[in-house]
């Protein structure tokens, strides 16, 4: 909620400042009085319409629906919490902090990051956008990215084995099934942009050049950041279509109309299409003709399915009785805004029109149509839909109808003038006067300010309902989803608010449930970030050392809690359910592991695109010593069949074996680093081979170090493992933490055997 | 002004941007209204009020619904996509460039804040890309720094300018007078203020004016 205050406070400064053209051409009125003495100057134009795009979709919009679903999700499913509540809690924090972190940038000198919320390198690099800001807000962003590859694992997870009893595949709710679709869309695109930016801030802090000098690097960054951008609209856009799925039965007195195609053409756009047409944004990038045509007709596809959900919800309105209540209302709002905003999709899938529409206003009042219109619109039906349960008393349902009427108009004033405004760029903070420019944006001003005060309503109401609303009875809409069923509602209440994923709305605490590690950790993750960010300055390294110190104090203590289990869940809460949290472990590890594999697919592949890319590129066996980069190789996976052998032991519950295998791997594990440092302690004074000299040593050091990264953690994990052993930790039925070891350790192994050909051998 | 007052020719690539868009604000407006309407038509006439019972409604369709009707509607739309579509394709030489032995190439640089326009001869103009009319006049299109995009409104052509690569865009203005280029990707500060000036004129006086250009290119500027 704060997030959506600041991002709209900011873009209401950029509207105040588009309202009005710069005077010139014979207009001396109604103008500004020149280009540099208008309301914004441009540098804070560009920073307001950043961190505005970056502020809303991923900590205002996603946070919101996640919110939703931390809470309602597990009540729908009959779930007494999300599976991993510490992970949970972990994940909001880093949301949190990450946001702080990015909004810190504006007090940075030199001000935040300015580049556009696509952050378009090389213009996002340090070359071009110096300063500790824009690295604040990108260290943000990766916390953020990071915090949702957690989140999503959880919630996947959730879903996956804590359904409750005789909750099958086909009970599950609507909203569920819509959370889970989402997820989707979130556990492949993100790791691409962590990608992306875990790249940029090693241009930026380290001074690798993977943006800054390779012929292509933009388009790199383009096609890394658009293969998670475009599907990001659906995760913002699916948990509102899975508020109205739920709502509109509710309220029409009939069952969803075709529920399982909604279902399956869901399905259809989460995977594979939402992943098949990013290069849409890149049509005049210079991509062939063929994949402009390729992308085009993917994008067109993807309005299929769509067509046939909006058709589905609308067809649930005949037949039917419908009571015109504010979260009903809502609801329509969001399928009306949502036909505009997905046929002028429709316009853009069309790499001809694009040539006009891209980067104009058309664009930008298209997608606000898709994320304001239809997801806002749905979320806050979803609001008041769910009031009742959450506060216990019902909101006033005039208001809400004034809140409805006024937000719509406004909405439209605002938008619809910009499909009018198609020959205008977007981000431009100031322009000519211009006949058919001056009334659409003064106009479009106006309803801003509409939509806006609008908003004050529901704040209003909130308070409302809290201090003097009637008490609501349990299923005021008799709704017959089992999160209204009264008599789950005590357990999980208590549940919810112990994992702190509800900010404003959590309110009580249970002890036995909490675990003050993940916050711990959060803050040194964020506190680091700030010491890296001000590198430039002496006392910079004092604080990344600082924030690195916090994250050992919390890893530790996290251990630790678990080796005495300290942190235990209420028995009734984690043995109800009928699957065991071995399955549980397992899966979460695979869903861990699936999202590393994109991490490093992007990574590899961004490799492959650079070295495609220049020419000149060290002949191999120039800069590498093969033959010690195969004796480690070796060793590496030696390492694998020692992890296996542990596990091997332990299924046969002999405990000394098993940690003497992985005593072994350990030995082996650590070898390997040490050959490493040795080799770049050679290559980099030796050789005079660094990171920041050519695009050869960037993709080695990052690549090569980012394996040596996983290789740490294992190691530190097996530190955790060999303790928790020798304490007799582990038996022959209770071993998950060393099969988990070992399958990510397997995963370190294989992705070494891709490491090392593309970088020694080819 | 940033367009020309009225144009009595058009350009053949505002032609074909303008005939595909017109098919798609008529399909687009006539979906969007049978559809909106059709909604606000259920609404109105389903809504609960008092003396009005529900109709009873019997679950006969089940979860799957009526499966042949979603086929119908899939019919219906994807034919009107693919007839979109087949006009976007057929309308591809928007972008594709065309192979004519006559045509004039420009290398454009853009650059933070400005656009540098290089002939043939080696001349080079920091503010102003001076063409003749009626000639297709192809733009080879790079950046010195960061990502640029160069819009041309009066011609209804764009491209982006990519550092280290070099992208193509081409158009033929029919009329003689002035328009505006703008920068259409967010490059910095100078973003809004990054214009440069077209001018076209009639094929005899650029040949005046191109063989008085000096000899030898001026180096630097702007």
């Amino acid at each position: 909620m704060y997030f959506g205050f600041v991002g709209a406070l900011l873009i209401l400064l950029v509207r105040i400042q588009l309202a009005i053209p710069v005077c010139g051409a014979g207009v001396t009125t109604n103008c500004w009085p020149s280009a540099t003495q208008t309301f914004l100057s441009a540098a804070a134009f560009n920073q307001a319409v950043t961190l505005h795009g970056l502020i809303m979709i991923l900590w205002f919009l996603s946070p919101l629906a996640i919110g939703l679903a931390n809470y309602f999700l597990p009540l729908q499913i009959g779930a007494a919490d999300l599976a991993l509540p510490r992970v949970n809690a972990f994940g909001y924090w880093l949301w949190l902090f990450g946001g702080v972190v990015a909004t810190l940038g504006f007090f940075m000198p030199g001000g935040n990051t300015a580049g556009g919320w696509t952050a378009y390198a090389p213009l996002s690099s340090s070359g071009f956008s110096p300063g500790p800001g824009p690295t604040l807000a990108f260290a943000g962003l990766i916390m953020l990215a990071t915090s949702i590859t957690v989140g999503s694992v959880n919630i996947l997870l959730t879903v996956a084995v804590h359904r409750g009893p005789g909750m099958t595949w086909r009970k599950v709710p609507m909203f569920s099934w819509f959370m889970v679709f989402t997820i989707l869309a979130m556990l492949f695109s993100f790791p691409s942009l962590l990608a992306a930016l875990v790249l940029l801030m090693a241009d930026r802090v380290m001074g690798t050049m993977f943006y800054a000098a390779s012929a292509g690097g933009s388009i790199l960054w383009d096609d890394l950041f658009w293969f998670f951008g475009h599907p990001e609209v659906y995760v913002v856009l699916l948990p509102a279509f899975g508020l109205i799925a739920e709502i509109f039965p509710v309220f029409t007195g009939r069952p969803l109309a075709e529920k399982n195609i909604i279902l399956i053409c869901t399905g259809a756009i989460v995977i594979p299409l939402s992943y098949m047409v990013w290069s849409h944004h890149m049509f005049l990038t210079g991509v062939t003709l063929s994949e402009d045509e390729a992308f085009s007709v993917a994008t067109i596809l993807i309005s299929l399915p769509f067509d046939v959900i909006t058709l589905a919800f609308i067809k649930t309105l005949t037949k039917s009785s419908i009571r015109l209540t504010a979260p009903m209302l809502f609801c329509i709002g969001s399928v009306f805004l949502f036909i505009i905003g997905g046929i002028t999709g429709v316009f853009l899938s069309s790499f001809v029109l694009d040539v006009v529409y891209n980067n104009t206003y058309f664009i930008v009042g298209h997608f606000h149509y898709v994320m304001v219109g239809a997801a806002i619109f749905g979320l806050i039906a979803g609001l008041y839909y769910y009031i009742p349960k959450m506060t216990g008393k019902m909101y006033h349902e005039g208001m809400a109808n004034w809140h409805f009427i006024v937000s719509f108009i406004g909405f439209n004033i605002l938008y619809f003038p910009m499909f009018f405004l198609y020959d205008m760029p977007r981000r431009i903070y100031t322009y000519q006067p211009l006949p058919s420019w001056d009334l659409f944006n003064l106009i479009s001003t106006i309803g801003a300010f509409i939509f806006a005060l609008a908003q004050i309503l529901l704040l209003a109401n909130i308070i409302w309902t809290l201090r003097g609303g009637k008490i609501a009875p349990p299923n005021p809409w008799g709704a017959t989803t089992p999160e209204w069923v009264p008599i789950i509602t005590g357990a999980s209440h208590g549940a919810v608010a112990a994992t702190g994923a509800l900010g404003d709305e959590g309110g009580e605490h249970h002890a036995h449930h909490q675990s003050s590690k993940p916050i711990i950790l959060s803050t040194g993750i964020a506190v680091s970030f700030l010491g890296l960010a001000l590198l430039i300055y002496s006392w910079g390294l004092a604080i990344f050392v600082l924030g690195l110190a916090i994250d050992a104090f919390a890893i530790i203590g996290w251990m630790n809690d678990d080796m005495h289990e300290r942190f235990a869940m209420p028995k009734e809460l984690s043995e109800t359910w009928p699957f065991s949290a071995i399955d549980k472990m397992r899966l979460g590890m695979w869903m861990f592991l699936s999202t590393d594999v994109i991490l490093f697919g992007a990574i590899l592949g961004a490799y492959i695109y650079i070295r495609s890319f220049t020419p000149n590129w060290p002949i191999p066996g120039s800069i590498h010593e093969v033959p010690l980069g195969l004796a480690n190789t070796i060793v590496l996976l030696t390492s694998g069949l020692t992890a296996y052998l542990a596990l091997e032991s332990i299924k046969e519950g002999k405990q000394r074996n098993m940690i003497m295998w992985l005593g072994a791997t350990f030995a082996l594990g650590a070898t390997f680093l040490a050959v490493k440092g040795a080799e770049w302690y050679n290559l980099y004074f030796g050789k005079d081979f660094s990171w920041s000299t050519s695009l050869a040593g960037s993709t080695y050091y990052f690549t090569v170090g980012l394996h040596a990264a996983h290789v740490t953690v294992g190691l530190i994990l097996m530190v955790y493992l060999i303790r928790k052993g020798m304490m007799g930790g582990y038996t022959k039925e209770n071993h998950v933490g060393v099969e988990n070891f070992a399958l990510y350790w397997a995963f370190v192994d294989i992705v070494w055997v891709f490491v090392f050909p593309l970088f020694y051998l080819l | 002004m940033l367009y020309p007052a009225q144009l009595t020719v058009t350009p053949p690539t505002v032609t074909i941007w303008t005939t595909l868009s017109n098919y798609y604000v008529f399909f687009g407006t006539a979906a969007g209204v049978i559809v909106g309407a059709f909604m606000i038509y259920n609404i109105v006439k389903n809504r609960a009020r008092p003396g009005r019972e529900a109709p009873a409604f019997h679950h006969e369709e089940g979860d799957w619904g009526n499966w042949k009707g979603v086929v119908l509607t899939l019919c219906i739309t994807g034919s009107v996509l693919a007839f979109v579509e087949y006009q976007t394709f057929a309308s591809a030489n928007l972008i594709a460039i065309p192979s004519d032995p006559n045509a004039l190439h420009i290398n454009v640089v853009g650059r933070q804040f400005s656009w540098s326009f290089t002939y043939p001869n080696g001349y080079t103009n920091f503010s102003n890309l001076t063409v003749p009319a009626n000639q297709i006049v192809i733009l080879n299109i790079t950046s010195a720094d960061v990502t640029h995009g160069l819009y041309i409104p009066a011609l209804d052509v764009a491209k982006d300018a990519q550092p280290g690569l070099y992208t193509q865009m081409w158009f033929n203005a029919t009329q003689t007078g002035t328009s505006t280029i703008e920068c259409r990707q967010l490059c910095g500060v100078g973003h809004a203020l990054m214009l440069s000036k077209l001018v076209v004129v009639a094929p005899s006086a650029y040949q005046q004016w191109y063989s008085s250009l000096p000899a030898a290119p001026p180096k630097g500027g702007a």
